[in-house]
């Protein structure tokens, strides 16, 4: 049995989903505070180039610069996951490639922030 | 039966492959890329700060690898993809809330610049770097 209801009327009745520009907004919100967020980071990274590991820990273990580099970890890794879903919603055609596309950028965006931050966490508590 | 809501196969009129890139066309693409590339470069961030994490020999072996010919190539790279994407996206910002600038010649000659300010810091970060190493 085909079905004889157009693409636009299965949707229709709905109503929107309510998430129409939550997307957009938030990776240009992240988009924002990544900038001042990377700048120090930037920074950061300059000044630590050939020191010792105690200096390098040391200068990591401060509050404040455990705390930017938090949210900076945070607007980055939601900023970065939003694109790459972008991205693979361009580019992969297939509907279950797309799914499961989907589905590792999610994990992998979480992996690589729980890693950044559990790290983070032990650079602070750990002298 | 055959399904009379959907229109059957059209040609395509031809559009990215056969126009001579634009230098905004060119930015927009290379902003996507640096952004994957970024992406996957999380991965070195995450293990450098887990080498920080789990002290002085950790440390060391991530730093022999980082410092080594290819590490400092990927660096580099990661550098120039971050500031190029950084740069660019201040100017994907700037273009959201003043449309006017928009205009072909003038985003063509802000797109064209941010080419040269990404290279420029760039290789200013690097030089700073090897200075106060």
């Amino acid at each position: 049995m085909k079905d004889f209801r157009t693409p636009l009327g299965k949707v229709r009745g709905f109503g929107s989903a309510r998430g129409g520009t939550g997307h957009f907004w938030i990776q240009r919100l992240t988009a924002l505070t990544n900038v001042p967020l990377f700048v120090f980071f930037i920074v950061l990274v300059v000044t630590l180039v050939g020191k010792d590991y105690n200096h390098v820990h040391a200068v990591l273990a401060n509050p404040v610069v455990i705390l930017v580099m938090a949210l900076m970890v945070l607007s980055g890794i939601c900023h970065m996951a939003l694109g790459m879903q972008v991205i693979i919603g361009d580019y992969v055609h297939s509907k279950g490639l797309c799914a499961f596309m989907l589905a590792m950028n999610i994990f992998f965006s979480f992996v690589m922030g729980a890693a950044c931050i559990l790290a983070l966490l032990k650079i602070m508590f750990e002298g | 039966m055959k399904n009379l809501t959907t229109t059957p196969e059209r040609p395509f009129s031809p559009h990215v492959s056969i126009y001579r890139w634009p230098i905004t066309m060119a930015m927009s693409i290379a902003h996507r890329i640096s952004g994957a590339a970024l992406y996957f470069g999380t991965f070195f961030f995450a293990v450098w700060l887990i080498g920080v994490a789990y002290g002085g020999d950790t440390f060391g072996l991530v730093n022999a690898v980082y410092a080594s010919f290819v590490g400092r190539s990927i660096l580099f790279l990661y550098t120039f993809a971050l500031v190029h994407h950084l740069v660019g996206g201040l100017r994907h910002l700037f273009w959201d809330v003043r449309t006017a600038l928009l205009e072909k010649r003038c985003a063509a000659r802000v797109a064209g610049a941010t080419v040269f300010v990404s290279i420029i810091l760039t290789f200013l970060i690097w030089i700073i770097s090897y200075a106060v190493l």
